[in-house]
């Protein structure tokens, strides 16, 4: 076991804002283009009084203004605008991006249906020679057309039964043809579109917003994680075996006291050396040092925890993040707090608990299969003792070791007036929630964080996560 | 539900937003005004049509050049050609099969270029009937 001891948040270090207001207000700008893309559809489109043709096209020209614009929210989304992102989380802005991105596929295939449709009525072809005439002969609908097909592809790439049998890095790689297939796409758009052909403040107003969208892709999933990793110059500085499949790793950095960090927080990491390089992995961090280093504790067997284990000191460390609203800004005053942990679930509570104000008071619950599986257990009890606290091992098969409403009032008493942290495996995390919902905790009080065991099956835009998100305010 | 309130209260201010711009300052070139009147029946105090055929000007619009030829007989429109209408993009070829003819119709029956504008088909239809006022203009 590590001997970090009991630590307390260091005065110099930046906290991640949390601004629901902010994000209520980019929710609201988000409605309003929304509306405005309607409105100006409502204004640009053909008179239904054309008869069957027309109203197709109307609809053509709905489906793919609408498709359009959901894929640009999408796409800003994933850009992980901090302010965005420090609020709601990074499981619930892939759990918003992920179904958004259903229904832009679906209005994208129902636009090319229904506008092959409309002048296949018109100049009273067959559907199949007015889709060849179409693509053939207007210059930007042959590309568009490829474009959708490869957004297409990689949409059922992000299917989760597909998704479970590929790589991650092979769904990484299929996932990153969005972007060419979404840049295919939207010439055809400004050229060809109803909507945009002689409407100039129209045209200019979403370019504006395509280049927004882009400008903050570039600036967050590229720019921000190249700067920083240059400002801080992180590196391995000790590896500690915590038990036989689960390894600690130190890392330290400069100018630390910049880097807006919370515990509760992970981030994607990448050990400059062979086979850790690529693609990055999702930890928690278990503990943010005083002197700004960063600890982080994984549970991992295989080459992969072979290759953590023999990481050399001083090998540099590129992180993306730290990401996560599962901090204790999103905690309300005045709350007592539980914290409730199974397996290697424990690791963002471990450095959560940093964060707790003095007098906050904690109890946590950390259900483990065996002794052996209480990760960073002495060092939870010292810092929940030291706080006055209690911790409650739950060591068990989980059908001896139940979580039920009844269990969690016998063992925290006013459990329904605590404020709630949950992480751990996906059942788990169900039947905390459902448990929570059953004591009758308000939603806004129950705060969940995916786990994720190996980025294989991290992130995955499926179930849990929309559970997670669905129990967050 | 306060997130589904900001987003649609959003959508609602965004659409009003767009519709009342719209509703101040039409997009586009101004449409020749249109006349109230005019458009029922041949205007008395028109000056009358020399019989002939005359070519307007080639005129441009955002889809591409429009450009219409009339023939008066007997001092009546009898004929409108489409010299020039825009192809390029696929709205144009829409409102060549399906707002052209509606458009020509009413200019031969109101015996005017001064009709409203087809729901549709506006910079296409504004152009046609400048280059047929041009036209007309020639032979009055």
């Amino acid at each position: 076991m590590s001997s970090l001891g009991v630590v307390r948040v260091s005065a110099g270090r930046r906290l991640p804002r949390r601004r629901p207001r902010s994000v209520d207000g980019l929710v609201t700008l988000a409605g309003a283009g929304f509306g405005a893309v309607v409105a100006h559809w409502a204004i640009t489109m053909p008179s239904l009084a054309g008869g069957v043709p027309n109203v197709l096209l109307a609809a053509a020209q709905l489906a793919g203004l609408v498709g359009a614009y959901l894929a640009l929210v999408g796409l800003f989304l994933a850009a992980r605008v901090p302010v965005l992102e420090s609020t709601v989380g990074l499981d619930g802005l892939i759990a918003v991006h992920a179904r958004l991105g259903r229904w832009t596929l679906l209005l994208m295939v129902t636009h090319g249906v229904t506008v092959t449709l409309a002048y296949a009525a018109l100049a009273r072809t067959g559907p199949l020679a007015q889709f060849w005439s179409l693509i053939t002969g207007y210059g930007w609908v042959l590309p568009a057309a490829a474009g959708l097909g490869l957004m297409l592809v990689a949409g059922v790439g992000s299917w989760w039964r597909a998704r479970r049998r590929m790589r991650y890095e092979t769904w990484w790689a299929l996932h990153l043809t969005m972007y060419l297939g979404l840049a295919l796409a939207i010439p055809h758009q400004i050229v060809n579109g109803a909507a945009f052909v002689g409407h100039p403040a129209a045209r200019a107003l979403w370019l504006a917003l395509i280049g927004l969208v882009f400008g903050c892709l570039l600036a967050f999933r590229v720019g921000q994680p190249v700067i920083r990793a240059f400002r801080h110059r992180l590196r391995v500085v000790e590896v500690v075996e915590e038990t036989t499949d689960v390894v600690s790793v130190v890392v330290a950095g400069s100018r630390m006291d910049r880097l807006p960090i919370a515990g509760g927080q992970f981030a994607h990491w990448r050990f400059l050396t062979r086979g850790l390089m690529w693609p990055s992995h999702p930890y928690s961090i278990s503990a943010i040092l005083p002197d700004g280093r960063l600890r982080i504790t994984v549970r991992t067997a295989g080459d992969h925890g072979r290759l953590l284990r023999r990481l050399r000191r001083g090998t540099a460390v590129v992180m993306e993040g730290p990401y996560g609203a599962f901090t204790v800004q999103a905690r309300h005053d005045g709350c007592p707090v539980t914290l409730v942990a199974a397996g290697i679930g424990i690791t963002p509570i471990r450095s959560l608990l940093d964060d707790l104000p003095p007098e906050s008071v904690p109890t946590v619950l950390h259900r483990a299969r065996g002794d052996d599986d209480l990760v960073l257990g002495d060092e939870i009890d010292a810092l929940v003792h030291a706080r006055g606290g209690v911790t409650h091992r739950l060591v068990g098969h989980r059908d001896r070791q139940p979580i039920s409403a009844r269990r969690l009032t016998e063992l925290v008493p006013g459990i329904e007036g605590h404020e709630l942290y949950v992480c751990g495996p996906p059942g788990f995390t169900a039947a905390v929630l459902a448990a929570a919902r059953q004591l009758g905790i308000p939603r806004d009080r129950v705060h969940a964080e995916s786990f994720r065991l190996h980025p294989a099956d991290s992130a995955l835009p499926g179930r849990r996560n929309r559970f997670a998100v669905r129990h967050r305010s | 539900m306060r997130r589904i309130r900001a987003l649609s209260g959003g959508a609602a201010v965004g659409a009003a937003a767009v519709l009342a711009g719209h509703t101040l300052a039409p997009a586009g070139p101004s449409a020749p005004a249109p006349d109230a009147t005019g458009a029922a029946s041949p205007d008395a105090t028109r000056p009358r049509l020399a019989d002939g055929t005359a070519t307007g000007p080639l005129v441009e619009t955002p889809y591409g050049p429009v450009q219409i030829r009339v023939t008066v007989a007997a001092g009546t429109i009898t004929e409108i050609t489409e010299v020039k209408l825009p192809s390029e993009h696929l709205h144009s070829r829409w409102i060549r099969a399906n707002l052209v003819p509606q458009l020509r119709q009413h200019v031969l029956t109101a015996q005017s270029a001064d009709v409203d504008v087809v729901s549709g088909a506006t910079f296409t239809g504004q152009g046609y009937l400048s280059s047929l006022q041009a036209a007309l203009d020639q032979l009055s």
